[in-house]
């Protein structure tokens, strides 16, 4: 009977991770119900003692070759060490619900999807955190389903197959989910969010939460330059969700003048001075505060323990301030110094 | 320019997609939280 159920291999790439963080991943994978399956923790060469500490809770343990050193890199590596028809990726600070693997496996066969992913939860407690929050389940497509998804460490599952026809990860971007998810689109696979939360374990700290966001622009300036000239094959919905994430990134360059601008053109109207150009940019940032609410309150989302319809409406505020200082941030790093990776700490 | 006209046509289609939207198994509580029946298959 177990030959009827597709066996499963998860990979669960490790770097830089202190031991109790590796135990506490251990502890959630020996959690993860499914029958059939096997776990890889893939380790950088040097990585020896944590390692160890996998080895003797009895899951299997690689070793990546240690060039380059890019998650996409170990990703391959695992894919190439394991068996299983269907492939899952976290991250060791990703944890699941119990039923997660069962509930994505039925998912690719009933539903049938190509990829799934789980939605991402993260602490609630700080302001900072509950904006973090809103913002990782509007970037993972919990909201709507995005054309072009980013399926990544917070619990996603392929069949097999299609990640060998699409050749794995490509190992040159610092953001290879999303560049995974450039090249799912392209073939048009099917993707889908399952209704399973993965927990995301983060120190909330403001530094944290920057240098990730920070990483994830980065990677998106590079995704924008490698896919701009081949996008032709896609549909008109993707190619919109294309250039407004990746190749136009350079448009958001000009958020702080288009804020202060429009900041001006407030004050103007307030004092009187009567034009219809006046207008514009302040009902365009209206128009970007509304449809983030509205995109953002989605009713799963409210649900969300911790999670006020106040924190939505604060969202957008947090979003304007919060992402030109990134962009820049990202354009400046991708310039000098494209494949660093800051480790985030928990 | 091109830029934000693209941004603001996105969020209009991710909102009209909206009303299709739906996670997978959301719809079917019920019978999605036996996802355990595979598990009893199996054992």
């Amino acid at each position: 009977l177990v030959r009827k159920v597709k066996s499963l291999s998860i990979l669960l790439p490790v770097w830089k991770e202190t031991p109790a963080n590796v135990r506490d991943s251990i502890e959630a994978m020996k959690g993860l119900r499914y029958p059939n399956k096997e776990i890889l923790f893939i380790f950088e060469p040097e990585e020896r003692d944590e390692a160890k500490i996998v080895r003797e809770a009895g899951f299997k343990v690689i070793f990546t070759d240690g060039e380059p050193r890019l998650k996409a890199h170990a990703l391959n590596m695992g894919l190439a060490a394991s068996k299983g028809e269907i492939i899952a990726i976290y991250d060791v600070d990703t944890f699941p619900e119990p039923d997660q693997a069962m509930k994505a496996i039925r998912a690719i066969e009933e539903g049938g999807y190509d990829v799934v992913s789980g939605y991402p939860l993260s602490s609630t407690e700080t302001l900072l955190q509950r904006m973090r929050t809103i913002d990782l389940l509007d970037w993972c497509s919990s909201t709507t389903i995005r054309s072009l998804p980013a399926p990544s460490g917070y619990g996603s599952y392929f069949r097999r197959e299609v990640l060998e026809e699409i050749g794995g990860w490509d190992e040159d971007t610092v953001t290879e989910d999303a560049d995974l998810g450039i090249k799912l689109g392209l073939k048009n696979y099917k993707f889908g969010v399952i209704n399973s939360p993965v927990y995301g374990e983060s120190s909330g700290g403001f530094k944290n939460i920057l240098f990730q966001r920070v990483r994830w622009i980065k990677g998106s300036f590079q995704i924008g330059r490698k896919w701009k000239s081949k996008t032709k094959g896609m549909s008109y919905r993707k190619r919109i969700e294309f250039y407004s994430t990746y190749q136009g990134l350079y448009g958001s360059l000009f958020m702080p003048v288009q804020l202060l601008v429009t900041l001006y053109c407030i004050y103007l109207l307030v004092i009187g001075v009567r034009s219809f150009y006046l207008w514009i940019l302040p009902l365009s940032l209206l128009f970007d505060y509304v449809t983030t609410v509205l995109i953002t309150t989605r009713r799963q989302l409210v649900k969300i323990d911790g999670l006020s319809l106040r924190d939505h409406l604060f969202y957008p505020i947090y979003k304007w301030l919060f992402y030109p200082l990134a962009v820049w941030m990202g354009f400046i790093q991708w310039k000098r110094r494209p494949m660093y990776w800051y480790r985030t700490r928990r | 320019l091109t830029y934000f006209v693209s941004v603001s046509l996105e969020k209009v289609i991710r909102l009209l997609e909206m009303p299709k939207f739906a996670m997978f198994g959301e719809k079917s509580e019920k019978s999605f939280d036996t996802a355990s029946s595979l598990e009893r298959d199996t054992s």
